[in-house]
């Protein structure tokens, strides 16, 4: 396998440009992909998910926390059964472990079914610089084996290569012409492989699970070769993280019903080899296998007291979170992961390679929350790369851009204001007719994926004296406006529209002016610091309002508010006094206006404008944070004249991810591409959503595109409609 | 009940690409084997444990019609000898997947090295969920002093490596026919 050059940032644009230019990785890749993950949906359609969730991760969790434990009793009862358990403590160890085991017994040709824990430990190229001839056996790994090339799936390692590309490689290694047709080139792969298997004196394969309470392991495969593999040599060696250790039989049963169907959305693999120790040979006058067992450590013990790392213990290498992720679709596991493709790579890489290595991978995640929803094993996989990325700061300091922009800015209340209102002023010749600017003389060729909005000159703060002059008699609440650095900043319109409404609706809005930035976005580059002193500045502003509730028009705010807050200093009584009451009174527009006040609109639409067809983008931080997708809906059903059309993928991410759209402008236009055709696919005249992150990026995108769709906020398009905008 | 479960095996072993057909009698059964030998010319199968009720008996049908049932030297026979026949020591109607014990090597050869795998399952040995099964590792074969080899078999071997187009019958048999009495 090549080596890979260093995850500067640099390096990862250059390996983003390559993947999104590469004409059959747009065709192919992306589509498996997401037929996959339609496959998992379809899986569990008839299971109840979340209860065989729920007892993958308690049964991964257990084991976790009894690890030593269960690697003790592992070791004594697979030695019961005459296996030879060893234990590595480093990759190095491992190999050279494995290494000996060849050396004592005269080995010279070992054939390998795929392990990802055998790349983490680098385990083939070590033994072939000792000489010993390996070959995978698994299709995939074989050819990329053959092509010296990385895997950029963890089910389908090979899943980025067309069939041409893997006749042509086979040709050139063969030296003889090979048909790019696949059943041929399966055949092909087997016989060559065939006289290999046989020939060979050393299996080693991993495990996808073992079992403590008898020492067994269980292999999944598809392909058979894994059973080859386990049975055709005398000698057997298992390499395995301490992860893969399950207490019971029972548990393992579990994993495995959960595992396939995550995978590849089949019931059942192939095969299932359930091994326990040494079973009888029959050749060469051998009569007895030999089975060995490398544990690896590498790492996984170390985390174990760390209560966010620890989780990690609950991946089954599934590959669900890969499937579902926006923007590993977009690049494949060639960039976003390292040994290990996908999201849980980027975390996996953090632990085996260190923080120094891997950091900039941990920005490729935007952060939306998709793999979260299909971990089997329950991992919270965006809040453990939240989690990395403060450990990066903590221990190698932040990015002199963000440093200027947290620290240095957003998190100075007065100087942000100025600063802000100074550059309103300043950008004018750069704005078009439509308010948006196309171009910056500061921001490369890449980041002109989408158009950037103006900073209003007029925020929303200083409109509110103006909006603050009525007031409403009899109020049936009275509800304090968070507006958020979007509306205020970029979209005041959007703040407008919400005080209307609610007046419409007989709710009192107040402003609480001493507010400022929520904090998400320096939260989001691992910012504790002035996350916690934007957190203190809110909580200040609103510890005094009257208000019943308060009401945001962004859910990053929201979820900040509600749920960032009260964890950012939880020995504090004090604190968690106040920002505990404050998060119960949080609520997002149009769950207040559904939930809480039963809004209906009939009277007071205006009925000259007719027949909009209108199409809903999900935002993340609403659908998956806030658990809210039905209540915008029935908002916007509710209006005369308006017919809601569904996208396709309505509720994955845009790409806006706040600062990776401006890290990674080409991958998040890629994903920014999709969602915008699946708009446009609608027919829709109008794109409403709920954040003002999504307007910032699809309505760049749009302008850049020269579409005549519009985006709005649905609090707009219901103040519009009833009349209360000009 | 069993009925039931029966059923959802049946359904379940197709959707992984298996054939699953009811034999009444032990001639069924035989008839089955006989004719796939037939189709493919040959007069002989291999023969692995696990055994099945009426093992005996069925090889004795086949032998008077000219099929030879060979259960040694396994290692050799199985390069030339496409057909494997064997027992099954249970099944899971959710997953679709046979139970089988590979203790013995001939069993493992012949699962994984024979183009065309006929399996014969006994109705009454179908389980519910994987989960069902783990009395069978716990109390059956696997004796806590002893190895075991255990195998679930979910459908023929087959890969869908390169760009998801599927291919039966990679390293493993790309036949499998599950025949139920």
């Amino acid at each position: 396998m090549k080596d890979r050059m260093p995850n500067t940032r640099k390096n990862l644009s250059k390996r983003i440009s390559k993947a999104l230019a590469d004409p059959t990785l747009r065709r192919g890749f992306g589509v498996y992909v997401a037929s996959l993950a339609e496959a998992r949906t379809d899986a569990f359609r008839n299971l109840e998910w979340e209860k065989l969730q729920g007892r993958v991760a308690d049964a991964k969790k257990r084991a976790m926390e009894r690890l030593p434990e269960l690697l003790s009793q592992f070791k004594e009862e697979a030695e019961r059964s005459g296996a030879v358990v060893h234990f590595a403590e480093t990759s190095e160890d491992a190999n050279s472990i494995i290494a000996q085991i060849a050396a004592e017994r005269q080995v010279q040709r070992i054939i390998k079914s795929r392990t990802f824990t055998a790349i983490e430990t680098g385990l083939t190229r070590y033994l072939r610089q000792k000489g010993l001839e390996v070959t995978e056996t698994d299709l995939s790994s074989w050819v990329l084996q053959l092509d010296g090339q990385r895997p950029s799936h963890l089910i389908f390692p090979a899943l980025h290569l067309t069939r041409e590309q893997i006749a042509e490689t086979l040709s050139r290694v063969l030296g003889e012409p090979v048909d790019a047709d696949v059943p041929r080139l399966a055949a092909l792969v087997r016989n060559k492989l065939r006289d290999r298997i046989l020939a060979a004196q050393m299996g080693i394969t991993g495990a996808n699970v073992a079992v403590a309470e008898n020492g067994a392991m269980v292999i999944l495969d598809n392909e058979g070769n894994t059973r080859l593999v386990t049975s055709l040599p005398s000698l057997h060696v298992v390499l395995m993280g301490v992860d893969k250790i399950v207490r019971r039989t029972e548990e393992a049963m579990t994993v495995l019903r959960v595992l396939t169907r995550c995978a590849t959305g089949d019931k059942s693999a192939s095969y299932a080899t359930w091994i326990r120790g040494p079973v009888p040979y029959t050749e060469g006058g051998v009569s007895q296998r030999e089975l060995h067992v490398v544990l690896l450590d590498n790492g996984r013990l170390r985390v174990r007291d760390d209560p966010w790392y620890n989780e990690i213990f609950q991946c089954i290498r599934c590959g669900a979170c890969s499937n579902v992720c926006p923007a590993f679709k977009s690049v494949t596991g060639l960039v976003f992961g390292d040994d290990y493709p996908g999201p849980i790579g980027l975390v996996l890489a953090g632990l085996f390679k260190g923080l120094q290595q891997t950091q900039r991978l941990l920005d490729l995640c935007h952060q939306c929350g998709a793999c979260r929803e299909v971990c089997p094993g329950k991992i919270n996989l965006p809040e453990l790369i939240l989690q990395l990325r403060q450990q990066r700061t903590e221990h190698l300091g932040l990015s002199w851009k963000k440093k200027i922009i947290h620290r240095g800015l957003v998190s100075r209340k007065r100087l942000f204001r100025i600063v802000t209102k100074t550059a309103s002023y300043l950008q004018k010749p750069f704005m078009n007719q439509h308010q948006m600017i196309r171009h910056l003389p500061f921001l490369g060729k890449q980041a002109r994926f989408r158009s950037l909005p103006g900073l209003s000159t007029k925020t929303f703060r200083d409109m509110w004296p103006q909006l603050s002059s009525r007031t409403v008699q009899k109020p049936l609440a009275t509800a304090a406006l968070f507006s958020g650095c979007g509306v205020n900043l970029f979209y005041p319109e959007i703040g407008e529209a919400v005080v209307r409404v609610l007046r419409a609706t007989g709710v009192q809005v107040l402003f609480p002016t001493q507010q400022t930035c929520c904090g998400s976005p320096a939260h989001n580059d691992g910012d504790l610091k002035s996350l916690l002193r934007l957190a203190q500045q809110n909580l200040e502003a609103l510890r005094s309002t009257e208000a019943d509730f308060i009401l945001t028009v962004c859910p990053a705010c929201a979820l900040a508010l509600k749920d960032t807050y009260p964890g950012l200093l939880p020995d504090n009584e004090n604190w968690q006094k106040l920002a505990g009451g404050i998060a119960e009174k949080v609520r997002d527009f149009s769950f207040f206006l559904v939930d809480l006040l039963n809004f209906v609109p009939e009277a007071v639409v205006r009925p000259e404008i007719d027949d909009e067809v209108i199409t809903y983008h999900d935002p993340c931080h609403l659908a998956r944070g806030l658990g809210i997708r039905e209540q915008p809906r029935r908002l916007i059903r509710q209006i005369d004249g308006t017919e809601l059309v569904e996208m396709k993928d309505s509720t994955v991410c845009c790409g806006f991810g706040k600062s990776f759209s401006f890290s990674y402008p080409e991958l998040s236009g890629a994903i920014l591409k999709e969602k915008m055709e699946n708009i446009e696919a609608t027919g829709a005249h109008i794109v409403l959503t709920d954040c003002p992150g999504c307007i910032f990026q699809i309505r760049g995108g749009l302008d850049r595109r020269g579409s005549r769709i519009e985006t709005f906020h649905t609090a707009e398009f219901l103040a519009w409609k009833m009349g209360l905008l000009e | 009940m069993v009925s039931t479960l029966r059923g959802k095996f049946e359904t379940a072993a197709r959707l992984n690409g298996a054939s699953v057909t009811y034999c009444g009698s032990t001639s069924d059964v035989a008839r089955y084997i006989f004719q796939i030998a037939n189709r493919r010319g040959l007069q002989r199968v291999l023969w692995a444990p696990p055994a099945f009720r009426d093992n005996q008996a069925v090889m004795d049908i086949l032998l008077s019609n000219g099929i030879h049932c060979i259960s040694d030297s396994m290692r050799k026979n199985v390069m030339d000898t496409p057909i494997g026949v064997t027992g099954a020591d249970g099944a899971i109607a959710e997953t679709g997947c046979l139970l089988l014990n590979s203790f013995q090597e001939s069993t493992r050869l012949v699962t994984s090295l024979t183009e065309t795998h006929i399996a014969v399952l006994t109705v009454s040995t179908i389980l519910a969920t994987l989960e069902d099964a783990t009395s069978l590792w716990d109390i059956g074969p696997v004796r806590r002093t002893k190895a075991s080899h255990w195998t679930m078999i979910g459908g023929p071997s087959k890969t869908i490596a390169i760009e998801q187009f599927p291919v039966p019958g990679m390293h493993g048999p790309r036949e499998l026919h599950i025949l139920l009495i």
